[in-house]
């Protein structure tokens, strides 16, 4: 894992996966609550502070504004490493999570059967 | 035919008391419409519990005021969000938004991350002790003026219209040190949940 970098939080996870297309604010508000099917609901300070956090670290930028002069906001190429990196340490847990509860039940199985 | 309007006039030391009584007004069945110069609140007739208010500041960590661009952006995302920005004029104008948003569209949060929790807290915590030095300086000045007015009508002029104008002086003095307290008092509680937001964050992001 590369400490440095630091694990993303869920909302900024979530913002980012949502910009692989153009958005604007709310729109992001949207996509974020369908992706997680209803679960996470940004709100429009947590939204607004992550995008200028975002802009800052160089992970997504502007990209015009939409018909109703919203501006828009997309990923870019170290957003999309970010997110890769991101995934690859999200898959890291899940799987070592897994194998470590399959170990376990197995060994709770055997000791049932022993009794 | 206009809808029924009160004014109340209230002063509260911290944001999250006036949100408690916008709150506490809304239960009541009157949304707020318009804040003037921070104490007068103006309210319009609505059902009980109709509305949720919510209020934010718009400062960066350092108590420094938003620009009027990040301000739009955030009033933007919260008019999307179908919240409606109460207008409000503010000796401090430009610090604090002021939203209602009807209670049926759902739970009406404006930061629900921990960081942002922590940036707006931050920010709160920085505006307090910004006023409270500007009130620290006022006083330290107006107690010195107070003392060289009383130095004036015991040594040179025994005028009491000098001892008239200390008094008038140190009256000032001690509302100042009233504003200076308000200020004050609540940067203990900031500091607390700044410090338990920072401990929950290392468990749970």
């Amino acid at each position: 894992m590369n400490e440095s970098k630091g694990a993303l939080t869920e909302a900024v996870y979530y913002i980012l996966i949502s910009l692989y297309s153009p958005l604007h604010g709310y729109g992001v508000i949207q996509n974020v609550e369908k992706l997680s099917g209803g679960r996470v609901r940004l709100g429009a300070g947590t939204l607004y502070g992550a995008l200028n956090n975002l802009l800052g670290k160089g992970w997504i930028m502007e990209c015009g504004e939409s018909g109703d002069r919203k501006k828009e906001y997309i990923i870019t190429e170290a957003g999309k490493r970010t997110v890769l990196d991101e995934t690859d340490r999200l898959q890291e847990l899940l799987d070592n999570g897994r194998r470590l509860l399959e170990q376990q039940k197995r060994i709770e199985g055997k000791g049932q059967q022993a009794t | 035919m206009s809808k029924q309007k009160t004014t109340k006039f209230r002063i509260y030391a911290t944001i999250d008391r006036e949100e408690v009584f916008l709150n506490e007004m809304c239960a009541q069945g009157w949304k707020p419409v318009r804040i003037i110069l921070g104490a007068w609140f103006v309210f319009e007739k609505c059902e009980p519990g109709e509305y949720i208010a919510r209020v934010t500041t718009c400062v960066d960590p350092k108590g420094r005021k938003a620009g009027k661009e990040r301000r739009r952006q955030l009033s933007e995302i919260l008019t999307e969000s179908g919240a409606e920005i109460i207008p409000e004029t503010n000796v401090d104008a430009g610090t604090r938004i002021y939203a209602v948003r009807k209670e049926a569209m759902g739970d009406f949060e404006i930061n629900t991350d921990i960081d942002s929790l922590i940036f707006e807290y931050t920010g709160r915590r920085r505006y307090h002790i910004t006023f409270a030095v500007m009130a620290a300086v006022f006083i330290i000045l107006s107690v010195m003026l107070g003392s060289l007015m009383i130095y004036d009508f015991l040594v040179n002029t025994g005028d009491k219209r000098t001892i008239v104008s200390a008094c008038l002086e140190f009256s000032a003095t001690a509302i100042l040190l009233v504003c200076f307290l308000m200020l004050l008092m609540p940067v203990p509680s900031y500091s607390k949940k700044i410090r338990e937001l920072r401990s929950r964050r290392e468990f749970e992001e």
